[in-house]
């Protein structure tokens, strides 16, 4: 409850432009909405370019931001999911090649062994979630990876519970199937 | 009843994620349905093992600082519009917005009458017609075809602020919002004039105004001294110089050494940036007048609490709307 009441005193000063209040925001949600750019768009320089531009385009809109409509977090991830379309338009559906990702992995308090490890296992997982359809991808992401509930989900895509819930089982039942293929070729 | 198989996976997704029940643990409470559950809580678990990717803690750094310098950017070019825009009757803020949709001055002498301009113009924050002259030096920014007429209507707009100023009472809810806004005017005259001639109005009106600025200086908002105290030490700085200089030709002129070369800092209203820490050992009797300097030459800046500069400069920042440049 304190942490609602401290997010509508937060965007009622960022609303007018506080600069300090805006940047508690952007320490509360940064990592949620890095990763869902990152695991939309494959690539760590990409990501970090999206999410800097969902700030900057939340700065620019959020005089109008009502806090009765959307909550703010799901109002973000509708930014951020508008800018990883205008990122596919504009490389025309382009893949991202995430090979070179690799190397870059910064996971805390991990050998490089361990973390060529978990690289390999995230571009699995990116590469399984690529073949989703956008629904679906929104709510995997959103679920396992930003780590919201369902009821934070469903605000976000604008769905219902039960619907994202259905849509959930659907995903996973798919990424069942394809990261069980790729363990197996990767045990026979 | 057949439980639902999204229930029971949303259920055993939920009871992992807390550590409550391990993958096995659920597959033996629903083992009727193993088969089915087990590949897809496997794949839910590779995704929660995937996890959280962070972002380089420079970079995320390097966007916070940005967005925070845009924050304030953007607190600064609206906030007192705002405020009046707040206070303004209905009509006035339709006007506006008209006004700066359209951005062309002539479009705005056709819209409103001679006389609502004449009131605008010397309108006083407060006033129902404020909207409408800020308005009005919004539209001559962005119309402002060069670098040099933009400098100097910054110059003009931090004349007016401090006209303003000296027109509403101290106590006016009003008044910390008009000294952040010279104070920004100021800044951005100050750190961008390169051309003798302006710089040299915008010192003038910088000594015009000196009892004003320093009088503000105890009310003025943490953000705001820095800027107002720089120009005031700047000329300051200006006035010593001249005075070394005055010394040093009298010294010359003693000693026969009078070369008749001017340079620059010795030409009436010359430009002389503010010199660090030599006084050139001649500054004589000349540097004592009485009265000539209520600021110290020693003066501390001080800095913004938030280590945020007021404005970052560059050649950009004229008459755009800030640096934010977002997809639409």
């Amino acid at each position: 409850m304190d942490n609602i009441l401290n997010e509508k005193e937060l965007i009622d000063r960022a609303k007018n432009y506080d600069a300090e209040a805006f940047g508690q925001l952007y320490d509360l949600y940064f990592d949620k909405i890095y990763g869902y750019a990152y695991y939309k768009v494959g690539s760590r320089f990409d990501a970090e370019d999206i999410t800097e531009q969902v700030f900057l385009k939340a700065l620019e809109k959020i005089s109008g931001f009502e806090w009765r409509g959307v909550p703010f977090q799901a109002w973000l991830f509708r930014i951020a999911a508008n800018l990883v379309n205008d990122y596919y338009r504009a490389r025309r559906y382009k893949m991202v090649d995430i090979d070179d990702e690799t190397e870059l992995e910064v996971d805390g308090g991990q050998g490089p062994e361990e973390s060529t490890i978990k690289a390999i296992e995230r571009k699995e997982v990116i590469e399984a979630i690529k073949t989703l359809t956008e629904e679906q991808q929104q709510v995997i992401i959103m679920r396992f990876i930003a780590g919201m509930s369902n009821e934070e989900v469903a605000k976000a895509i604008n769905k219902s519970v039960g619907a994202v819930k259905a849509l959930q089982h659907r995903a996973i039942g798919m990424l069942g199937r394809v990261l069980g293929e790729v363990y197996n070729e990767a045990r026979y | 009843m057949k439980p639902d198989i999204k229930e029971i996976l949303d259920n055993c997704i939920k009871a992992i994620e807390s550590g409550e029940k391990t993958v096995e643990e659920c597959l033996h409470i629903y083992k009727d349905r193993r088969s089915e559950l087990e590949p897809m809580l496997t794949a839910a678990t590779k995704l929660v093992n995937a996890g959280k990717v962070l972002p380089f803690p420079a970079r995320k750094q390097e966007i916070r600082d940005k967005l925070v310098a845009a924050a304030d950017e953007k607190h600064w070019e609206e906030g007192l519009e705002r405020e009046a825009i707040k206070k303004a009757p209905a009509g006035i803020m339709r006007l506006r917005t008209t006004l700066v949709r359209i951005s062309l001055i002539t479009a705005v002498f056709v819209l409103i009458g001679g006389t609502t301009l004449a009131m605008a113009k010397e309108s006083l924050p407060g006033s129902p017609f404020y909207p409408v002259k800020l308005a009005l030096e919004k539209a001559k920014f962005e119309l402002a075809r060069d670098d040099d007429t933009r400098k100097r209507l910054y110059v003009s707009a931090a004349e007016e602020r401090l006209s303003e100023l000296k027109r509403i009472e101290s106590d006016s809810e009003y008044y910390q919002d008009l000294v952040l806004s010279i104070a920004e005017k100021i800044e951005m005259a100050d750190a961008t004039l390169d051309n003798e001639e302006y710089e040299e109005e915008f010192n003038e009106l910088i000594r015009k105004n000196k009892d004003v600025l320093e009088g503000v200086l105890e009310k003025a908002p943490e953000k705001a001294k820095p800027a107002i105290l720089n120009a005031l030490k700047n000329i300051s700085t200006d006035n010593q110089s001249e005075r070394r200089t005055d010394a040093q030709k009298n010294n010359e002129q003693e000693n026969g050494k009078d070369s008749g070369v001017v340079n620059k800092e010795s030409r009436p209203g010359g430009i002389a940036k503010p010199s660090q820490g030599n006084n050139g050992g001649s500054s004589g009797e000349g540097a004592r007048k009485p009265g000539n300097d209520k600021i110290p030459n020693n003066i501390e800046t001080p800095k913004p609490q938030n280590n945020t500069p007021l404005k970052q400069f560059n050649s950009n920042d004229f008459g755009s709307r800030g640096p934010i440049k977002g997809r639409e």
